[in-house]
């Protein structure tokens, strides 16, 4: 039986359409197995409907479109066999389109409606009223665009997993009698923590390392320095999605009209109340920069130098 | 035995390498990802709750969903938005996260990233 990886239920249908539509979603690490959108037959419309799965671009729940070609397609279902009442119908994934939903990566899935034309028509339904999926709805008309107002009725299904055991060593490592797991859709790497079994522990925090939760990945790295008075500094990143960022500047504050910035770093964001100012350190991650910010209420502020260092990580938030 | 995977820098022997020259090292703490979530606060209340029933209390990171005049940005909290007096923060326990606000009168968005590590040693 599979298991649902992300879904927006039927219970939120207000109305529908007759276009190939999408909606963006987030995948778990779990093997792609079906999906459901829930459709209604007008007609008698003739041919077949297919789900897809695209890689996604934009902002996420605000912008979501697909882009490239699919990644994956389920096998065909007739439009004739679609009920006259609006039902839940099922696009199963075979073979090669069996992907892998990396987690935490997002995604769009859609449905692609090539059959409808006046007036024969298949209807899929959606939430234009009160959408609150985290995703958001795209339609395609010559190009796709989105709409963050409408949420489309969806269910994605992933493969139950199941497990065998094999090992490796790799010339780069030190690991030694090290136990692997594996699924029979796909490979992972697990290493369990000292008196956890790798097999049968089911507590993320059991696990030094599961292949199926991605790690952090280093984008880029640096130090700034900039003068209270201009307040901030820049950062360009040019990933075009707001990613993960740690950032540390030095401590600022104020005693008798003089500044003093600490040895130390602290992490934003860091906040400081004195007796008549406020200090502030933080941090604004666009899709293109980040925004440093170290700051006062006081309007006067000194020339003094704050000084840090930022990592940008590959991944998207 | 404990079994353990690390993998060193160039030119460094992974098998008498210091931390500090490793890539990788399975006994050391690790961030990563179990899970990315959307949660919404709305404008007549003070928290926002998301349940997570790990069974332990993760490591999280939270960035507010906010936008200005150069766009949609994150900000980590705890924070003071735009240097206001409204005042973000968090708590987390093993079953949920909550999600705190000084003050009603403004709703907020927020990414939670929950990472599959305890935030115990």
């Amino acid at each position: 039986m599979a298991q649902i990886v992300d879904s927006y239920s039927e219970t939120n249908a207000t109305d529908n359409s007759s276009s190939t539509i999408g909606q963006s979603f987030t995948g778990d690490g779990g093997t792609l197995n079906s999906a459901k959108f829930y459709l209604q037959k007008d007609g008698s419309p003739t041919g077949n409907l297919y789900a897809k799965i695209y890689a996604h671009s934009g902002t996420f729940g605000t912008s979501s479109v697909p882009t490239g070609s699919a990644l994956a397609t389920s096998d065909a279902v007739d439009a004739s066999t679609i009920s006259t009442s609006s039902a839940l119908v099922t696009f199963t994934f075979t073979g090669a389109n069996k992907i892998t939903l990396t987690n935490a990566t997002k995604y769009v899935v859609v449905f692609e409606n090539s059959v409808s034309s006046f007036p024969n028509y298949i209807l899929a339904y959606r939430d234009g009223v009160s959408p609150t999926h985290s995703g958001n709805y795209s339609f395609y008309s010559g190009s796709w665009t989105a709409d963050s107002g409408i949420d489309l009725v969806f269910y994605v299904y992933k493969d139950d997993a199941t497990t065998t055991t094999s090992s490796t060593t790799s010339s780069s490592t030190s690991s030694s009698t090290s136990s692997i797991s594996t699924t029979t859709a796909r490979a992972v790497i697990k290493v369990s923590k000292p008196n956890k079994d790798v097999l049968t522990s089911t507590s993320t925090d059991d696990f030094y390392i599961d292949s199926n939760y991605p790690l952090l990945k280093v984008h880029s790295f640096g130090t700034f320095s900039f003068a209270i008075n201009s307040e901030s500094v820049t950062i360009n990143h040019n990933l075009g999605y707001r990613p993960y960022v740690l950032v540390f500047s030095k401590y600022v504050t104020e005693s008798g009209g003089t500044t003093s910035v600490s040895n130390e770093l602290y992490q934003h964001d860091w906040f400081v109340g004195g007796a008549t100012t406020f200090w502030w350190g933080y941090t604004k991650i666009y899709t293109n920069k980040l925004k440093i910010v170290v700051g006062q209420t006081n309007a006067a502020s000194p020339t003094t130098q704050v000084t840090g260092f930022y990592y940008i990580f590959k991944d998207e938030v | 035995m404990t079994s353990v995977m690390k993998v060193s820098k160039p030119t460094y022997d992974v098998l008498t390498a210091d931390n500090s020259n490793l890539s990788f090292n399975s006994e050391l703490a690790t961030h990563s990802i179990y899970n990315i979530v959307t949660v919404s606060k709305s404008s007549a209340v003070t928290s926002a709750t998301y349940t997570h029933n790990l069974g332990f209390v993760p490591k999280v990171w939270i960035f507010l969903d906010t936008n200005d005049i150069d766009g949609y940005f994150y900000q980590r909290i705890p924070t003071y938005v735009d240097s206001s007096t409204n005042y973000l923060d968090y708590y987390v326990n093993s079953t949920q996260i909550t999600i705190l606000s000084n003050a009603t009168g403004t709703a907020y968005n927020f990414r939670v990233v929950i990472f599959t590590r305890s935030a115990n040693p």
